[in-house]
Protein backbone atom coordinates (compact mmCIF):
# COMPACT_ATOMS: atom_id res chain seq x y z
CA UNK A 1 0.00 0.00 0.00
CA UNK A 2 2.49 2.55 -1.21
CA UNK A 3 0.35 5.72 -0.55
CA UNK A 4 -0.64 4.54 2.89
CA UNK A 5 2.97 4.20 4.00
CA UNK A 6 3.40 7.45 2.68
CA UNK A 7 1.30 8.60 5.58
CA UNK A 8 3.05 6.82 8.14
CA UNK A 9 6.08 8.33 6.75
CA UNK A 10 4.66 11.79 7.32
CA UNK A 11 3.47 10.72 10.49
CA UNK A 12 6.82 10.20 12.01
CA UNK A 13 7.77 13.51 10.72
CA UNK A 14 4.79 15.07 12.81
CA UNK A 15 5.70 12.56 15.70
CA UNK A 16 9.01 13.71 15.72
CA UNK A 17 8.51 17.43 15.41
CA UNK A 18 6.06 17.30 18.23
CA UNK A 19 8.41 15.87 20.42
CA UNK A 20 11.37 18.44 19.98
CA UNK A 21 8.63 21.18 20.67
CA UNK A 22 7.62 19.07 24.30
CA UNK A 23 11.77 19.31 24.56
CA UNK A 24 11.74 22.88 23.87
CA UNK A 25 8.75 23.59 26.07
CA UNK A 26 10.55 21.48 28.82
CA UNK A 27 13.62 23.74 28.81
CA UNK A 28 11.68 27.34 28.57
CA UNK A 29 9.94 26.13 31.48
CA UNK A 30 12.90 25.10 33.62
CA UNK A 31 14.98 28.64 32.01
CA UNK A 32 14.94 29.71 35.60
CA UNK A 33 15.54 26.70 38.11
CA UNK A 34 17.73 26.74 40.69
CA UNK A 35 17.46 23.12 42.31
CA UNK A 36 16.13 19.49 41.37
CA UNK A 37 15.42 16.38 42.99
CA UNK A 38 19.08 14.97 42.19
CA UNK A 39 20.65 18.41 43.23
CA UNK A 40 22.36 19.29 40.09
CA UNK A 41 20.85 22.08 38.15
CA UNK A 42 18.63 21.66 35.21
CA UNK A 43 20.60 21.11 31.57
CA UNK A 44 19.26 21.83 28.57
CA UNK A 45 18.00 18.57 26.40
CA UNK A 46 18.13 17.73 22.96
CA UNK A 47 16.35 15.56 20.61
CA UNK A 48 18.41 13.17 18.35
CA UNK A 49 16.85 12.46 15.24
CA UNK A 50 17.79 10.03 12.66
CA UNK A 51 16.54 8.99 9.28
CA UNK A 52 15.05 5.40 9.70
CA UNK A 53 16.46 3.44 6.64
CA UNK A 54 14.11 2.43 4.12
CA UNK A 55 12.25 -1.08 4.51
CA UNK A 56 9.58 -2.58 3.15
CA UNK A 57 7.44 -2.09 6.49
CA UNK A 58 8.90 1.35 6.44
CA UNK A 59 9.95 3.27 3.39
CA UNK A 60 11.79 6.15 5.26
CA UNK A 61 10.84 8.20 7.61
CA UNK A 62 12.52 10.15 10.64
CA UNK A 63 13.26 9.18 14.37
CA UNK A 64 13.80 10.42 17.48
CA UNK A 65 17.01 7.80 18.60
CA UNK A 66 17.48 9.97 22.23
CA UNK A 67 17.40 12.67 24.46
CA UNK A 68 20.86 14.13 24.88
CA UNK A 69 21.84 16.68 27.41
CA UNK A 70 23.53 19.88 26.52
CA UNK A 71 27.53 19.23 27.91
CA UNK A 72 27.86 23.68 27.77
CA UNK A 73 28.26 24.96 31.41
CA UNK A 74 25.58 26.27 32.79
CA UNK A 75 25.11 30.13 33.72
CA UNK A 76 26.47 31.63 37.00
CA UNK A 77 24.45 35.11 37.75
CA UNK A 78 25.49 37.10 40.64
CA UNK A 79 22.82 37.29 43.40
CA UNK A 80 24.09 37.29 46.51
CA UNK A 81 20.62 37.53 47.71
CA UNK A 82 19.35 34.04 46.27
CA UNK A 83 19.08 31.49 48.95
CA UNK A 84 20.25 29.11 46.32
CA UNK A 85 24.06 31.37 45.89
CA UNK A 86 27.38 29.38 46.72
CA UNK A 87 29.82 31.40 48.96
CA UNK A 88 30.73 34.01 46.37
CA UNK A 89 27.46 34.91 45.96
CA UNK A 90 26.87 33.31 42.14
CA UNK A 91 23.67 31.17 41.81
CA UNK A 92 24.00 28.29 38.84
CA UNK A 93 20.67 28.72 36.25
CA UNK A 94 20.55 26.24 33.51
CA UNK A 95 22.31 26.62 30.34
CA UNK A 96 19.03 27.18 28.86
CA UNK A 97 19.18 30.14 26.36
CA UNK A 98 15.39 31.58 25.93
CA UNK A 99 16.23 32.81 22.01
CA UNK A 100 17.66 29.77 20.95
CA UNK A 101 14.77 27.51 22.29
CA UNK A 102 12.19 30.49 20.67
CA UNK A 103 14.11 30.40 17.29
CA UNK A 104 14.41 25.98 17.76
CA UNK A 105 10.44 26.06 18.38
CA UNK A 106 9.72 28.17 15.37
CA UNK A 107 11.60 25.60 12.89
CA UNK A 108 9.68 22.72 14.78
CA UNK A 109 6.68 24.33 14.56
CA UNK A 110 6.95 24.90 10.64
CA UNK A 111 8.34 21.13 10.35
CA UNK A 112 5.04 20.06 11.75
CA UNK A 113 3.45 22.24 9.44
CA UNK A 114 5.34 20.83 6.25
CA UNK A 115 4.70 17.10 7.61
CA UNK A 116 0.85 18.09 7.70
CA UNK A 117 1.07 19.25 4.04
CA UNK A 118 2.62 16.11 2.94
CA UNK A 119 0.25 13.97 4.67
CA UNK A 120 -2.37 15.69 2.98
CA UNK A 121 -1.46 15.55 0.14
CA UNK A 122 -0.96 11.49 0.40
CA UNK A 123 -4.47 11.50 1.87
CA UNK A 124 -5.81 13.04 -0.96
CA UNK A 125 -4.07 11.43 -3.76
CA UNK A 126 -5.71 8.45 -1.65
CA UNK A 127 -8.91 10.00 -2.34
CA UNK A 128 -8.44 10.41 -5.87
CA UNK A 129 -7.73 6.97 -6.71
CA UNK A 130 -10.73 6.08 -4.87
CA UNK A 131 -12.73 7.94 -7.68
CA UNK A 132 -10.49 5.55 -10.88
CA UNK A 133 -13.79 4.38 -12.97
CA UNK A 134 -16.66 6.24 -11.01
CA UNK A 135 -18.67 7.78 -14.01
CA UNK B 1 -4.04 -18.94 -25.14
CA UNK B 2 -1.94 -17.49 -28.46
CA UNK B 3 -1.35 -13.98 -27.98
CA UNK B 4 -3.20 -12.28 -31.06
CA UNK B 5 -6.65 -13.59 -29.57
CA UNK B 6 -8.05 -10.82 -28.38
CA UNK B 7 -9.74 -11.95 -25.04
CA UNK B 8 -12.07 -9.36 -22.57
CA UNK B 9 -9.10 -8.44 -20.45
CA UNK B 10 -6.80 -7.72 -23.59
CA UNK B 11 -9.32 -5.46 -25.04
CA UNK B 12 -10.71 -3.50 -21.83
CA UNK B 13 -7.73 -3.61 -19.62
CA UNK B 14 -4.69 -4.10 -21.27
CA UNK B 15 -5.05 -0.83 -23.51
CA UNK B 16 -1.78 1.19 -23.73
CA UNK B 17 -3.41 4.11 -22.19
CA UNK B 18 -4.39 2.28 -18.58
CA UNK B 19 -0.95 0.63 -18.89
CA UNK B 20 0.85 3.67 -19.24
CA UNK B 21 -1.05 5.44 -16.39
CA UNK B 22 -1.02 2.76 -14.31
CA UNK B 23 3.03 2.68 -14.41
CA UNK B 24 3.16 6.37 -14.15
CA UNK B 25 0.50 6.31 -10.90
CA UNK B 26 3.18 4.20 -9.40
CA UNK B 27 5.93 6.00 -10.04
CA UNK B 28 4.12 9.14 -8.95
CA UNK B 29 3.19 7.59 -5.28
CA UNK B 30 6.74 6.41 -4.64
CA UNK B 31 8.46 9.99 -5.03
CA UNK B 32 5.53 11.16 -3.00
CA UNK B 33 6.94 8.59 -0.28
CA UNK B 34 10.56 9.75 -0.44
CA UNK B 35 9.26 13.94 -0.56
CA UNK B 36 7.15 12.81 2.66
CA UNK B 37 10.55 11.14 4.11
CA UNK B 38 12.55 14.18 2.90
CA UNK B 39 10.23 16.71 5.06
CA UNK B 40 10.04 14.18 7.50
CA UNK B 41 13.92 14.65 8.02
CA UNK B 42 14.18 18.55 7.57
CA UNK B 43 15.58 18.98 10.67
CA UNK B 44 17.84 15.87 10.60
CA UNK B 45 21.68 17.17 10.76
CA UNK B 46 23.63 15.53 7.63
CA UNK B 47 20.51 14.01 6.16
CA UNK B 48 20.63 13.56 1.75
CA UNK B 49 17.17 14.00 -0.15
CA UNK B 50 16.34 11.39 -1.81
CA UNK B 51 14.35 11.91 -5.15
CA UNK B 52 13.02 10.12 -8.85
CA UNK B 53 13.64 12.31 -11.52
CA UNK B 54 10.44 12.00 -13.57
CA UNK B 55 12.46 13.54 -16.46
CA UNK B 56 15.38 10.69 -16.47
CA UNK B 57 12.45 7.83 -16.35
CA UNK B 58 10.89 9.12 -19.73
CA UNK B 59 14.47 9.77 -21.08
CA UNK B 60 15.34 6.35 -19.87
CA UNK B 61 12.40 4.65 -21.34
CA UNK B 62 12.67 6.36 -24.64
CA UNK B 63 16.07 5.82 -25.14
CA UNK B 64 15.64 1.86 -24.59
CA UNK B 65 12.39 2.20 -26.82
CA UNK B 66 14.76 3.73 -30.08
CA UNK B 67 17.41 1.45 -29.30
CA UNK B 68 15.51 -1.59 -29.57
CA UNK B 69 13.68 -0.19 -32.54
CA UNK B 70 17.06 0.42 -34.45
CA UNK B 71 18.21 -3.48 -33.39
CA UNK B 72 14.94 -4.23 -35.65
CA UNK B 73 15.21 -2.06 -37.93
CA UNK B 74 12.23 -0.45 -37.55
CA UNK B 75 12.55 3.33 -38.48
CA UNK B 76 12.44 5.95 -35.37
CA UNK B 77 9.95 8.94 -36.00
CA UNK B 78 11.33 12.20 -34.38
CA UNK B 79 8.30 12.31 -31.59
CA UNK B 80 8.91 10.10 -28.75
CA UNK B 81 7.32 6.10 -29.43
CA UNK B 82 5.31 6.12 -26.00
CA UNK B 83 5.78 9.47 -24.29
CA UNK B 84 3.78 8.01 -21.03
CA UNK B 85 6.15 5.05 -20.04
CA UNK B 86 8.03 5.88 -17.25
CA UNK B 87 9.58 3.18 -14.81
CA UNK B 88 9.05 3.05 -11.09
CA UNK B 89 11.58 0.74 -10.01
CA UNK B 90 13.91 3.40 -11.34
CA UNK B 91 16.31 3.59 -8.02
CA UNK B 92 15.86 6.46 -5.88
CA UNK B 93 18.84 8.57 -5.66
CA UNK B 94 20.34 11.30 -3.76
CA UNK B 95 19.80 14.98 -5.25
CA UNK B 96 20.06 17.97 -3.06
CA UNK B 97 17.61 20.41 -3.96
CA UNK B 98 19.21 23.22 -6.17
CA UNK B 99 18.16 26.26 -3.30
CA UNK B 100 19.57 24.26 -0.17
CA UNK B 101 21.95 26.53 1.26
CA UNK B 102 22.04 24.97 5.15
CA UNK B 103 25.66 24.70 7.27
CA UNK B 104 24.51 21.38 8.71
CA UNK B 105 25.06 19.02 6.16
CA UNK B 106 21.38 18.43 5.34
CA UNK B 107 20.07 19.21 1.86
CA UNK B 108 16.22 19.69 2.13
CA UNK B 109 14.63 23.03 1.39
CA UNK B 110 11.37 22.56 2.97
CA UNK B 111 9.73 25.34 0.39
CA UNK B 112 11.10 23.08 -2.62
CA UNK B 113 9.81 20.19 -1.33
CA UNK B 114 6.23 21.33 -0.57
CA UNK B 115 6.55 22.41 -4.16
CA UNK B 116 7.58 18.86 -5.72
CA UNK B 117 4.98 17.92 -3.55
CA UNK B 118 2.05 19.63 -5.39
CA UNK B 119 3.70 19.35 -8.50
CA UNK B 120 3.54 15.53 -8.02
CA UNK B 121 0.20 15.81 -6.40
CA UNK B 122 -1.49 16.89 -9.34
CA UNK B 123 0.55 14.82 -12.09
CA UNK B 124 -1.49 12.06 -9.66
CA UNK B 125 -4.73 13.98 -10.40
CA UNK B 126 -4.00 14.24 -14.27
CA UNK B 127 -3.24 10.28 -14.55
CA UNK B 128 -6.59 9.84 -11.73
CA UNK B 129 -8.64 11.84 -14.79
CA UNK B 130 -6.68 9.79 -17.78
CA UNK B 131 -7.44 6.31 -16.81
CA UNK B 132 -10.87 7.46 -15.54
CA UNK B 133 -11.98 9.21 -19.28
CA UNK B 134 -10.52 5.68 -20.56
CA UNK B 135 -12.92 3.73 -18.46
CA UNK B 136 -15.49 5.84 -19.31
CA UNK B 137 -14.65 5.87 -22.81
CA UNK B 138 -15.17 1.90 -22.88
CA UNK B 139 -18.35 2.63 -20.77
CA UNK B 140 -19.74 4.89 -23.42
CA UNK B 141 -19.11 2.03 -26.11
CA UNK B 142 -21.15 -0.32 -24.00
CA UNK B 143 -23.90 1.37 -23.69
CA UNK B 144 -23.81 3.23 -26.88
CA UNK B 145 -23.46 6.64 -25.73
CA UNK B 146 -27.00 6.43 -23.77
CA UNK B 147 -26.13 7.50 -20.14
CA UNK B 148 -26.88 4.10 -18.35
Amino acid sequence: MGLISTMKVSASGLSAERLRMDIIADNLANASSTRSATGEVYRRKVAILEPIPPSPAMPGGVRVVGIATDITPPRMVYQPGHPDADASGYVTYPNVDIVHEMVDLITASRAYEANLTAYNAAKNMFLRTLDIGRV
Amino acid sequence: MPASVPTVQRIFWDTPVLQAAERAMDHVAARQQLLASNLANVNTPGYQRLDLPFAGVLARARNRAVELALQHGIPVPSAPINPLQPDSRVNAMPIASPTTMRTDGNTVDPEYELVALAENELRYSMLVRIASGQIRGLLDAITGGRTP
